[in-house]
């Protein structure tokens, strides 16, 4: 390239985008009239921009439809949400179902022994009863038949006598 | 007003009373903001996040007093500044030319264009490795100039710059673009 054409080239792009002076435009199209090279530089100038301007507008139109297609995504992440929600629902409810079923069907039972001290606790109550109803007759025993159903109801809790003893003590 | 557009909306009317006027900027400037990035060569997504980001950037944006016109140069700053990043991260212009030129057609057939001019997949790969490659100090200048029509008093503006070196960066880059277009052999026509 010779040294006039480095000159020339420092101008062309301002020439093509029509940034330069009219003595200046000239210049630059009176070389371009005798030089080759910076015709193709000029070209080039031109054809690469036209290039670059499709992969631009290409590219913002990929954005732009992601911009659009934005709405239909959320909604799809809302359907996975719920059936998410539901599916949560369901492994609560099925655990709950199971748990229920299987303690229902293997309740827990009674030794011959715990039922045996449970007759034990009931004949204990029972006779404690009978004797505190016995003294509760005497007005000088008041106080030690209500002691005595107090006793009943905190050592023989579960039993009948336990129940009659409390209405008693209330 | 769209999903997004909806939920900026509502950012505004919480914020309007701190910061006047920023979003709604930002919402008057999201298709440009969007083609800056775009133009950057940022994917898709990217371009979405970039938003994103910007918006945010928006609603904490130091200015209360500012003009339309200042607001939308200091998002724009934020905007390049943000892509910039990105680049930094990622390649741009991942999409092949054969895809590009696929989708082109695909477009001008909708839209009946009659200006078609004839683009060689193998032109485009030049001008798309030479954009992928450029200076990252050279690229925010060709979008705005020659993508977004900003000047380069414009420009120098919102990049800071003195308005010599937007047009020293212009050149620069346009003459890596051509050079490369010439050293593969193209002949413009």
């Amino acid at each position: 390239m010779r040294e006039s054409c480095k000159e020339i080239a420092d101008m062309l792009v301002d020439y093509a985008d029509g940034q330069l002076s009219a003595e200046q435009s000239r210049t630059v199209g009176d070389h371009l009239a005798r030089c080759d090279d910076c015709r193709k530089l000029l070209g080039g100038l031109q054809r690469s921009l036209d290039l670059a301007q499709v992969i631009w507008q290409d590219s913002l139109h990929q954005a732009e439809r992601i911009h659009i297609g934005r709405p239909a995504r959320v909604a799809r992440h809302r359907w996975l949400q719920y059936a998410a929600a539901a599916a949560v629902i369901l492994v609560i409810s099925a655990t709950s179902i199971i748990w229920r079923t299987v303690h229902r069907a293997a309740p827990k039972q009674p030794t011959f022994a715990e039922i045996e001290q449970k007759i034990t606790e009931a004949g204990n109550a029972a006779k404690l009863l009978a004797a505190a109803d016995l003294l509760g007759g005497y007005s000088e025993a008041e106080t030690i038949a209500r002691q005595q159903y107090r006793r009943i109801v905190e050592t023989y809790p579960d039993t009948s006598a336990a129940s009659k003893a409390k209405l008693q003590v209330e | 007003m769209n999903e997004t557009n909806a939920d900026f909306a509502d950012l505004t009317a919480g914020q309007r009373s701190s910061k006047p006027g920023l979003l709604d900027i930002f919402l008057g400037e999201q298709p440009r903001l969007r083609r800056i990035a775009a133009g950057m060569g940022l994917s898709a997504s990217d371009v979405e996040d970039v938003l994103q980001d910007v918006s945010v950037k928006a609603l904490k944006g130091p200015v209360n007093s500012q003009s339309k016109e200042q607001g939308a140069r200091w998002l724009i700053k934020v905007a390049v500044n943000r892509c910039l990043m990105e680049h930094r991260r990622r390649k741009r212009f991942a999409g092949r030319a054969c895809e590009i030129l696929k989708r082109r057609s695909e477009i001008r057939a909708s839209t009946k264009a009659t200006d078609e001019k004839v683009i060689q997949a193998e032109e485009l790969d030049i001008v798309r490795s030479s954009l992928q490659n450029l200076d990252d100090s050279l690229v925010p200048s060709l979008v705005l100039r020659y993508f977004c029509d900003l000047n380069s008093m414009e420009i120098a503006d919102i990049l800071d710059l003195p308005a010599s070196t937007v047009r020293s960066r212009l050149r620069d880059a346009r003459m890596v673009l051509a050079r490369d277009l010439l050293k593969r052999g193209v002949e413009p026509q």
